[in-house]
């Protein structure tokens, strides 16, 4: 049962059951073996995370192309900051952390403190052209031959 | 000789709207000896998850389409529908703004994990968290791990570079 200490104004609970009651001490894997483990499985991974790119493409192409055509609004620009914040979480995490940088410049070209008449479009627009090279290119990060037009491109692509 | 953690009959929940994430997510943990992980997409299924079978952890994304991670921290802090309130929470987000992390310990958030993530970042912080159990709190604003024992923030990450 929880000990509930009674204080001023406030409780202090000490739960009955925290992790360290229900995991074992011992018997574990170390983690250069669950790194291995993990090894073993991040190349399909990442196949599956690749093959998911082009829809990204698609649905950031999109919101943009109705927000260039005047046709957009706060759903295209919540859409573009939602597309460039998975970007930014998951390119690292599926050792693209390229495509991390790229999603996060999207975040920060259409974060809901931007106005929607003050987006930069243009930049956005060259992020997500850039994307589309690293995509197809399969540039990982900044020690990939190939990736040296993107890192000049993503240094200029910052709001002035 | 040196004694590891075993995981394995750890019962994990972890949300986030994103395909890929629930990929990456169930394979680390798998990684880790985890076997009973549940995946859902939103604050329902998870609630209704904690519910049909409690969870010893819950991992959340902060941004959930078109929910917010933060209205699920606090929903379970506040046990609704009689889920355990006193669950540990680790947050994995991108959001990895000062702002973000003090939004979510406030909300009742146990840790916080910067994505991306990887089986190092998330070991090293699910050991942290077994070793460093934090009382609760319950006052007339806020219900959850003790804010005066900081989370652990970003130094696991930066320790694992």
């Amino acid at each position: 049962m929880t000990k509930i200490v009674q204080m001023e104004g406030y409780e202090i609970h000490h739960p009955k059951f925290t992790l360290k009651t229900k995991v074992d001490k011992s018997g574990g894997l170390t983690l250069e073996e669950m790194e291995k483990r993990m090894g073993k499985k991040m190349a399909a991974l990442t196949e599956q995370y690749l093959a998911s790119i082009p829809a990204v493409i698609e649905i950031i192409d999109t919101a943009l192309s109705k927000l260039e055509k005047g046709k957009g609004g706060i759903a295209e620009q919540e859409a573009l900051f939602r597309q460039g914040h998975d970007l930014k979480g998951m390119g690292g995490s599926f050792d693209y952390p390229i495509m991390g940088t790229i999603g996060e410049g999207i975040c920060t070209l259409t974060s809901d403190d931007i106005e929607l008449s003050k987006l930069n479009l243009a930049l956005i627009r060259v992020h997500l052209d850039l994307l589309a090279y690293v995509a197809a290119k399969r540039i990982k990060n900044d020690t990939d031959p190939n990736a040296a037009p993107i890192i000049a491109a993503l240094a200029e692509a910052k709001p002035k | 000789m040196t004694n590891y953690y075993n995981f394995r009959n750890l019962s994990v929940i972890f949300v986030d709207d994103n395909r890929n994430m629930h990929m990456l997510m169930k394979s680390i943990l798998l990684a880790m000896n985890i076997v009973n992980a549940r995946g859902c997409y939103d604050a329902k299924s998870c609630l209704a998850k904690m519910l049909e079978d409690p969870a010893d952890i819950v991992i959340l994304d902060l941004s959930l389409n078109p929910e917010n991670g933060l209205d699920l921290i606090r929903r379970i802090r506040q046990g609704e529908r009689g889920v355990d309130a006193y669950t540990p929470i680790l947050v994995v987000s991108g959001q990895t703004k000062l702002s973000n992390v003090v939004e979510a310990r406030d909300a009742g958030a146990t840790e916080f994990l910067a994505k991306p993530v990887s089986v190092g970042s998330l070991y090293d912080r699910l050991v942290w968290m077994v070793e460093n159990p934090r009382v609760f709190i319950k006052a007339s604003e806020f219900i959850g791990p003790d804010r005066r024992r900081a989370m652990r923030g970003y130094e696991g990450m930066e320790r694992r570079k």
